[in-house]
């Protein structure tokens, strides 16, 4: 049986970075060097005009992915409709090759808290999580990636380490991975895991795109605050992962205290520099 | 469709509300205790410490949004008394959307609404004014104004015209001069409070640029009954009434800059004959 990127014809884009606002003027005047652009689809969905002008400019000149940070996949509460029809909408405008999201929940009871709040690792979780990825992936028509979160606690009920969460739910929901390698060492160290462990687990054929990102050391925890370099142990850690993956679409994101452009660009020319190393 | 049930709803009913207290999770023994039953902890943190740590992100993330949206009402109320707004605000208006960008809309409203902060005009005129530029931000696009609509019309025809105005002309009576505190506070000054006195705003957007105006109270009634779908000549007369004027013909070479002036501002998208 073929992998599940080779079923959806998922292409490796390379190295890109996110579409941030202090870079738009730069990056749709000038045009620059950069593989693909991610996108955060939620800032799209309700079409405010400036925006959804900057995005039709962005795709006549690059690759571009829409990466949701709201679709509360986990939660207890119904999927939003009213959500997946804005994003299907956005998905049809912009024909990415696929979509993701994180592996999460966001708020219950219609309140939304704008956050990726972690799962427990139970079977109750993941078939309730396998059943409403089945359902979005149905709806959008494109394929879908669940993205691994930075978590900050683990909950008594867990029954299983979280790469095995995660890989369940990606083949029973048959559903990709967006595979986080910087969430991996903040949780990893958050709460005494092995990252290595993770790396080694997750079924390599799903993994349809790889995160890195910075994160913050707040004394007695690391946060994910995407507002740093690379960290080296994230570095390592995707590597590792390459070696097992293969070329693999690689995204650079920074969120906070961003950087000037030049600065951004030599990042993603090291995560080039370090897949050419490692799958050369 | 409703919630399923079993102890992932309960378990997320519990961190949901944990994670939106606005105290702080470890000086509740009772929450200390529902946390020990749910989150293992680890090493350096209990489990309630764990816990505290999605509430403390929910605050910093929904305060420093809003903190961006209304700059004046912050300088104004302080960060302690503006975090005390926004919690009392969020208690009645949990957010509801997926795009923070809607978090604010029934914040002045609310600060209008409920004391303290509805007995300081000023404050409450300050939310209006930075709202108006998110609105103004957001407002749909329409084409631009084709001055050849107009090249035909004659001067009888004028009277019953209608100006139709961009989605984003927002249009603001202040009693307070707020548009020089705004700027100050963009330029990183830390202006005092200012004394009351009239002051009559436009925020519009050109482009993907945001601008205000400050026009005259005149041009304000009319642009006010123009947006009200009256017709030119009826709109001219209202406002002149509105300044005790009793011929509104006098105020055609005004009318006439001031069409001048809105035009080339993309204030009016539109003229119907």
């Amino acid at each position: 049986m073929s992998s599940y990127r080779q079923r959806h014809r998922i292409p490796d884009l390379g190295v890109g970075v996110g579409f941030r606002q202090p870079h738009h003027a730069k990056v749709l005047g000038d045009v620059p060097a950069m593989d693909w652009f991610e996108v955060i689809g939620d800032n799209y969905l309700l079409e405010p005009p400036i925006a959804m002008q900057k995005l039709e400019k962005l795709r006549a000149s690059y690759r571009v992915v829409p990466h949701g940070v709201s679709m509360s996949i986990g939660s207890t509460d119904p999927l939003d409709r009213d959500y997946l029809t804005r994003l299907k909408k956005l998905l049809r405008r912009i024909e990415p090759p696929w979509c993701s999201d994180h592996l999460c929940w966001s708020g219950v009871s219609d309140v939304v808290v704008n956050d990726l709040l972690p799962l427990p690792y139970t079977k109750e979780a993941i078939d309730h999580v396998v059943a409403r990825v089945r359902q979005v992936q149905d709806f959008l028509e494109v394929p879908f990636a669940l993205e691994n979160v930075s978590s900050y606690l683990t909950y008594t009920s867990s029954a299983m380490p979280e790469w095995d969460f995660l890989g369940e739910i990606a083949e029973r929901a048959d559903c990709g991975i967006l595979f986080d390698c910087n969430n991996i060492y903040v949780s990893a160290k958050n709460h005494g895991f092995d990252p290595d462990a993770y790396v080694d687990a997750i079924p390599v054929d799903r993994v349809v795109q790889i995160h890195l990102a910075g994160h913050t050391d707040k004394g007695s925890y690391l946060l994910d605050t995407h507002s740093d370099h690379v960290k080296d142990e994230v570095w390592a850690l995707y590597r590792r992962t390459l070696a097992r993956v293969g070329p693999t679409s690689t995204l650079i994101e920074w969120d906070t205290d961003i950087p000037e452009w030049d600065v951004l660009v030599a990042e993603a020319d090291k995560a080039r520099a370090v897949r050419a190393e490692v799958l050369r | 469709m409703t919630r399923s049930h079993g102890d992932l709803a309960s378990l997320q009913d519990l961190v949901m509300h944990a994670s939106t207290r606005k105290d702080a999770l470890p000086d509740d023994p009772a929450m200390v205790l529902r946390a020990s039953r749910v989150v293992a902890g680890s090493a350096r943190l209990s489990p309630v410490e764990q816990l505290d740590i999605y509430r403390e992100q929910f605050w910093a993330r929904h305060v420093h949004s809003l903190q961006e949206d209304f700059a004046i009402a912050l300088h104004l109320l302080g960060e302690r008394g503006f975090f005390d707004l926004v919690a009392a605000y969020l208690g009645e208006c949990p957010p509801r959307s997926f795009d923070l960008r809607c978090l604010g809309a029934k914040l002045p409203e609310f600060a209008a609404s409920h004391a303290p902060w509805r007995e300081d005009a000023l404050l409450c005129e300050s939310m209006r004014l930075d709202w108006a530029y998110m609105a103004a931000f957001d407002a749909l696009d329409v084409p631009p104004f084709d001055p050849q609509s107009i090249a035909t019309a004659g001067e009888d025809e004028w009277p019953h015209a209608k100006l139709v105005l961009h989605p984003s002309v927002q249009r603001l009576a202040l009693a307070y001069p707020l548009l020089a505190m705004r700027e100050a506070l963009r330029r990183g000054e830390k202006p005092g409070r200012p004394e009351r006195g009239p002051e009559h705003l436009v925020v519009y957007r050109q482009g993907e640029w945001l601008h205000c105006l400050a026009i005259e109270a005149m041009a304000f009634e009319l642009l006010g009954a123009l947006a009200q779908n009256m017709e030119l000549g009826a709109a001219c007369e209202s406002a002149a009434k509105a300044h005790g004027i009793d011929d509104a013909d006098a105020l055609g070479p005004k009318v006439g800059e001031w069409f001048q002036q809105w035009t080339a501002s993309g204030w009016v998208s539109e003229v119907r004959f």
